[in-house]
């Protein structure tokens, strides 16, 4: 405690999964002018972590895994993220960076060549190296960190780090999984919370998980702040890749970590418009609604530009509309145009239509006609599918039929069957709902 | 449901034909052939379900005996029993554009065409002619009952109510999934996506084998700055050392220069003293050159003028010869007048000559005046007076008096012979009536002007009618005429007032007296008549042109002697002014010396002479100056050119010639002089040379050990080796060149494509549009995957149905084959469909044999179909409605036996549904009669 009295305030930056300039994933063909912003938001959003750091003067920089995505890590990727870290180089920030299970050391290509600019800290693998940090001299930090050798690491790297003899606040930098905190990602350098207070840090920065965590840590407290910044730009529709993406800043005053802010440097945000169609009269009022609810989404964005997905649900006579064919598409571009030349702009990328026939299902599973068998059958391959273990593959198979060759693999078929994480039903339910709306047809 | 009755209005051949009542079992509509029995079936069909679209379909029949095309149906539900109980549908259905159709039911009014579908069990006219309504041709094949859309009505749609057919929406699901995704090569959408997906994975592994090489590239980059600096220095060392050969040979030049300048200067030598003092002289010698051909020029003016003054000297003698010998040309030198005198002997010449000849003419007037023959007959005419008449007593009185007096005569007779009228007429009062008529009708005449006047002036007023002014202005005008002479008329008649006759008497005596008074006066009687007083008049007359006559002579004569003495007066005055003249013209001779005695013109000649005498003297004068002054000039020069030869003798030179022939002698003086000069600049430009040529090599060798080096190589002078020297370097240099540029391109090239390369965005724009296809590739399966699973939930519900119905109505169609078999086939297996692309229903025969239905003779295949659609029919009726069976004539092809059993299971079907059994055969008609008495018989006539 002597010693923190001698270290000055000072704040550092932690980001993670930079990703740069990988492609949006799940999100079809654009206007020119959204791709282009799509194309470069990865790395403008790097862009506005550097100036983050200059702006806010921070003491150093670290960045805890996955810069690229992949051991191919693109050549104008490289070049940009050499080129922010010599602008921080130049204004006098260190920069502390470790590899995680996108980007692993020994699988990774370098176009560089040549050395790092001074003040850039990359941590090797295999053993975790400790570097002091000086603001105007005086000691205040001392950053540890350890890359991923291999993409499949599964180790836990945590319990290879140890409390440094080094001065100031004591930081470690690590790509993990750290166990419980969010599922759907995977278990490479998996720890748990414990294994990381054990170590006797005082900042965990961690990347690995795209969610924004903080895991532990409050002010005025001694437990050791872990921390997920999240992305640094959001990547997909996916419901964790929603929402503001960015960093975070570290307060440290007095020697302690007194606070930690978030900050957005994304430039393209995603958002789910989830609308039920059973209360909307006509496609008119559907459209009407849907950009009301866009408009206050944009407004919302902090100024970023936002790639919109909607989902229609529920049950109504609209459902009949909807599913006549080219309807969804030509409400999409209705949209489309509704909002185009928007500066940021709002992009319509999909309508997930889920509506379903105004037809009491429960009454109609009752009855004894050719509907109720329908339903009967329906919910029979339900139950199939969930408790057959080769129900969804025989059924994939089935609907494979027809299918050109290239798409008749076991990818595909997984692709048939929707995306992960959707419910296995849901196919069966989108289809039980078609069936009921074709039948119905006649009536219109 | 059954038909209770029908009227055709016009359909084919049937027209106003119909029957009412049917029976809801069975009915034997029994006819000749061509009683319109198919005509019927057809007509049956059209009422239930509507007539074919199209007008050539063979089921269309459009009337051919009259009638509106279509007809009226009646229908029944209820149990038919006559309890009134029994729901009544009438539809009448026409044919033409408008599709008239009337549906009305017993219990609701009008209904619809759903309504009657819906009453109809959901079935349509593919089920009923598959089913319910069969001819022979029907009967032979399983073809109609095995089609989707009767299978599935069959089994499901009567479910399912009015929802679209089961068939229809997997059909619609089928469609849209092969919009979307096509087993071979087609224009699907995953087809589409899957072709550009792999373009854009063809681009990517090339675009990212171009990024792979950014190291490489690097490396080769900093390769080519190497070479690119190793190349450059080679460049550089070539061009210096060319730029030293450049300089060696440049200055090698200038030492040759130097060296010559050197060997020149050495060589020159001092000019003479002569030619030294010649260049002290140098502007005396131009000068003297330069104005030697004016002395040339002054030498020959002088000796013309000396010969021109020889000349004047003669002339002058000549003048001074014919002025006289008083003159000389002192003399002439002091009479600077004559210019004056001789303008004044020009103006007597002049005033004396026109004295003389207005002298001359005076004197011709003079005598042309004596000569005039007024003059000359003067004598005669003074004795010579026209005489007068002896006869009249007044021709000495004055005739212009006597004529006077004449004409007095005359009025005094004219009155007198009027007032004798007068007197004569006064007793008869005539003259007084006459004079009155007169003095009335004058009278009346100036009324009528003034009334004529007045309305002239009254119309002339009129406005705007200019013609009618006009005439009235003339008519005014007429008018005021007539006015004049009328009012001179009356002024006549009233000035010859009548008299009283005493007063006529009286101046009758008057008058009388005064005609005597006057014819004496002119020697007539005194009551001369007529002819006296024309004859007096007529000698009055007569002495009146001879008094004319008299006149005009003297007047003449009075001219003409004034005309005389005028012109001697004139020729008087004429010599007297002559004569002053020559009086003082004589005395200006006589002032000026001149002759007395010289006319004009002499005077003008000796003037002449006198003027020319003193031009001779002025031009001596003049001539003799400019001898002086060229005289001096020349002898200026030849002084200044004795000078000179003195000097040039002084110093050794020896110019005789120069007073000869100083012009020749001066230029080559001059080309001396120059040749000295020519000396001097040699020396100075070669002074020059050495400088410049020193400096230069000084300045471009430079200081220093390399300049002393090259200093040593150009003194050398290894000319020869330079210039192999520098072709070989030249070439090399070439070399070095070319392959610098090549350098340098391919480092910029290598540059500029590692800089796109870093910049290019190409592997995102890719990697993106990769995901965005595969996001869309995904959508499409997935909604491929939605309609796959949507049509696999139709077709198994619809298969469930099938084979859970199915089997009833193959288990009832089996029952009865059998019996109508007689055993011989036990019954029908449950695959009723399509296979192998044809129908397919087997039997199992009594031995246990399963025997495809086609390998069965014609009659038992139409047994077999027949015994089907019953079952299908009675399979219907429980899951939607019953509906009436219609059969044309299916017996006739059965042999008794089987005949008379399907005969009975007609009747057994009509016991639960209305069966119309079309025949045209009697036995048969007897055969359904003897199995069925109940059943109603209906004839049919032929049409």
């Amino acid at each position: 405690m002597e010693e923190s009295f001698r270290i000055p305030d000072f704040s550092f930056v932690h980001a993670a999964d930079l990703h740069l300039d990988t492609p949006f994933k799940g999100i079809g063909s654009t206007a020119p002018y959204v791709a282009e912003q799509l194309r470069e938001a990865s790395l403008a959003a790097f862009d506005a972590l550097v100036d983050l750091c200059l702006q806010r003067k921070a003491a150093f920089l670290l960045i805890a895994g996955d810069i690229y995505d992949g051991p191919e890590r693109g050549l104008r990727a490289q070049l940009r993220f050499r080129d922010g870290l010599a602008r921080l180089s130049a204004a006098g920030i260190s920069s502390f960076v470790v590899h995680g299970n996108h980007d692993p050391v020994e699988t990774g290509w370098s176009a560089l060549g040549g050395p790092w600019p001074e003040r850039v800290t990359v941590f090797a693998s295999g053993t975790v190296q400790a570097v002091p940090v000086e603001v105007d001299g005086v000691p205040v930090a001392t950053v540890q960190g350890v890359s991923f050798a291999q993409r499949s690491e599964r180790e836990n790297l945590a319990l290879r780090f140890a409390h440094a003899a080094g001065p100031g606040v004591q930081v470690g930098v690590l790509h993990c999984n750290v166990r419980g905190a969010a599922s759907g990602y995977d278990d490479y350098s998996p720890c748990t919370l414990d294994d990381l207070r054990s170590v006797g840090l005082d900042y965990w920065a961690l990347g690995h998980i795209h969610s924004r965590m903080i895991l532990s840590g409050q002010r005025d407290s001694d437990d050791p702040w872990i921390v997920y910044p999240g992305n640094l730009q959001a990547r997909s529709p996916k419901p964790s890749e929603r929402g503001l993406k960015g960093a975070m800043v570290v307060h440290v005053r007095g020697g302690r970590i007194a606070d930690v802010e978030t900050v957005g440097c994304d430039v393209v945000r995603f958002d789910l418009l989830e609308q039920d169609v059973a209360s909307i009269a006509d496609l008119a009022d559907l459209r009407s609604r849907l950009a009301s609810a866009a408009r206050d989404r944009l407004a919302l964005a902090d100024g970023r530009s936002l790639v919109l997905r909607c989902q229609l649900a529920g049950q109504g006579e609209l459902h009949m509309d909807l599913r006549r064919p080219g309807t969804v598409h030509d409400l999409l571009v209705a949209l489309r145009e509704d909002f185009a030349d928007l500066q940021p702009f709002c992009w319509w990328d999909s309508i997930d239509d889920r509506s379903r026939p105004a037809l009491d299902l429960d009454s109609a599973r009752a009855g004894s006609d050719f509907a109720a068998d329908l339903i009967a059958l329906a919910d029979e391959l339900h139950l199939r599918l969930a408790n057959e273990e080769h129900a969804m593959s025989d059924l994939a198979s089935e609907l494979s039929e027809g299918l050109p060759g290239p798409l008749r693999t076991q990818r595909a078929l997984e692709r048939l069957m929707g995306s992960p994480g959707a419910e296995p039903g849901e196919l069966v339910d989108r289809a039980l709902a078609l069936a009921l709306g074709e039948l119905e047809g006649d009536r219109r | 449901m059954r038909i209770s009755g029908f009227h055709v209005d016009g359909f084919g051949g049937l027209a106003d034909f119909g029957i009412e009542n049917l029976s809801p079992g069975l009915v034997v509509l029994s006819g000749p052939n061509e009683a319109g029995k198919s005509t019927l079936l057809d007509f049956l069909t059209a009422m239930l379900f509507g007539f074919p679209s199209r007008r050539d379909h063979p089921r269309f029949r459009p009337p051919f005996r009259g009638g509106r095309h279509g007809g009226r149906l009646t229908l029944a539900e209820g149990p038919g029993n006559g309890s009134g109980s029994d729901l009544q549908w009438q539809i009448e259905r026409y044919a033409g554009p408008r599709k008239e159709l009337n549906i009305r039911r017993s219990d609701s009014g009008s209904a619809s065409e759903e309504d009657l579908r819906r009453a109809l069990g959901g079935a349509d006219e593919a089920l009923f002619r598959a089913v319910f309504a069969v001819d022979l041709t029907d009967l032979g094949s399983a073809e109609g009952v095995t089609r989707d859309e009767v299978r599935e009505l069959l089994f499901s749609a009567s479910i399912v109510g009015q929802r679209r057919s089961a068939a229809r929406a997997m059909d619609n699901l089928q469609k849209q999934r092969l919009e979307l995704a096509r087993l071979r090569q087609g224009d699907a959408r995953a087809n589409r996506l899957m072709s550009e997906l792999e373009d854009v994975r063809r681009g990517l592994a090339e675009a990212s084998r171009e990024a792979a090489g950014y190291p490489a590239g690097r490396a080769e980059l900093a390769r080519l700055e190497l070479d690119v600096a190793d190349a450059r220095e080679d460049a550089d060392r070539s061009d210096r050392r060319m730029r030293e050969l450049d300089l060696l040979v440049r200055l090698w030049d200038v030492l040759e220069r130097k060296r010559d300048a050197e060997q020149r200067l050495r060589a020159w030598k001092e000019p003479t003293p002569a030619a030294m003092w010649l260049e002290e002289q140098a502007s005396e010698l131009h000068a003297l050159r330069a104005a030697c051909s004016g002395h040339l020029e002054r030498v020959a003016q002088l000796s013309d003028l000396r010969n021109q003054r020889g000349g004047i000297e003669q002339s002058l003698r000549a003048a001074l010869g014919s002025l006289g010998p008083d003159w000389d040309p002192e003399r002439i030198r002091a009479s600077d007048g004559w210019i004056g005198l001789v303008d004044e002997g020009r103006r007597f010449r002049e005033a004396i000559a026109e004295r003389e000849a207005r002298w001359s003419t005076a004197s011709a007037l003079a005598e042309e005046a004596d000569a005039a023959p007024e003059i000359a007959g003067l004598g005669e005419m003074d004795g010579t007076s026209a005489p007068m008449s002896a006869d009249d007593p007044t021709a000495d009185a004055d005739p212009e008096l006597r004529a006077g007096l004449v004409s007095e005569l005359r009025k005094n007779l004219a009155e007198q012979r009027r007032l004798t009228a007068e007197l004569r007429a006064g007793g008869h009062g005539g003259g007084t009536h006459s004079g009155a008529l007169e003095r009335t009708t004058s009278t009346s005449m100036v009324l009528l002007a003034l009334v004529v006047v007045v309305l002239a002036a009254v119309a002339a007023l009129a406005p705007d009618r200019p013609i009618v002014r006009g005439l009235f202005a003339a008519l005014a005008s007429g008018g005021c005429a007539l006015l004049i002479v009328a009012l001179a008329t009356r002024r006549r008649l009233l000035g010859a007032a009548p008299a009283q006759p005493g007063e006529v008497t009286s101046a009758r005596e008057r008058v009388t007296a005064r005609v005597a008074e006057l014819a004496t006066s002119l020697g007539l009687p005194t009551a001369p008549s007529d002819s006296d007083v024309e004859t007096a008049a007529e000698r009055i007359d007569a002495a009146r042109s001879r008094e004319r006559v008299l006149e005009d002579d003297r007047r003449r004569t009075t001219a003409a002697l004034a005309r005389r003495k005028s012109s001697h007066e004139s020729l008087e005055r004429a010599f007297e002014e002559l004569e002053a003249e020559r009086a003082r013209f004589s005395a200006w001779k006589v002032a000026h010396g001149l002759g007395a005695s010289l006319s004009p013109d002499a005077v003008l000649e000796s003037l002449a002479s006198l003027q020319a005498a003193w031009k001779d003297i002025a031009a001596l004068e003049r001539v003799d100056a400019r001898i002086v002054q060229r005289s001096t000039e020349i002898a200026g020069f030849e002084g200044r050119l004795a000078m000179l030869g003195a000097g040039l003798h002084d110093r050794g030179a020896n110019p005789e010639s120069l007073e000869a022939d100083p012009s020749g002698t001066l230029d080559d003086l001059c080309a001396s002089l120059e040749e000295v000069l020519d000396l001097r600049a040699t020396r100075a430009s070669l002074l020059r040379a050495i400088e410049e040529t020193s400096t230069e090599l000084e300045r471009s060798l430079g200081l220093g050990p390399e300049a002393r080096r090259l200093r040593a190589e150009l003194e050398a002078g290894e000319v020869l080796a330079w210039s192999e020297e520098q072709t070989a370097l030249d070439r090399a240099r070439s070399d070095t060149r070319h392959r610098l540029e090549q350098l340098v391109r391919a480092h910029q090239d290598a540059s500029n494509a590692l800089r796109d390369l870093a910049a290019s965005a190409r592997i995102a724009e890719l990697e993106q549009r990769r995901l965005a296809l595969e996001q869309e590739l995904e959508e499409v399966l997935r909604s491929w995957a939605v309609l796959g699973c949507a049509r696999l939930l139709l077709e198994r519900t619809l298969r469930r149905h099938e084979q859970e119905r199915q089997p009833a109505v193959l288990a009832r169609a089996g029952e009865r084959f059998a019996k109508v078999t007689e055993g011989r086939y036990t019954c029908l297996l449950p695959k009723v469909g399509n296979e192998g692309g044809r129908d397919v229903i087997r039997v199992v025969s009594s031995s246990g044999a399963e025997i495809d239905a086609s390998s069965l003779s014609r009659g038992s295949v139409e047994q077999l179909y027949l015994c089907l659609r019953l079952g299908l029919a009675e399979t219907f009726a429980e899951r939607a409605e019953s509906l009436p069976i219609i059969l044309d004539d299916v017996l006739v092809n059965f042999d008794p036996g089987r005949a008379a059993a399907v005969a009975e299971a007609l009747a057994d079907t009509a016991e639960r549904h209305q069966v119309l059994f079309l025949t045209c055969h009697p036995h048969l008609e007897e055969l359904v009669r003897g199995v069925a008495p109940e059943a109603q018989v209906v004839r049919l006539e032929r049409i």
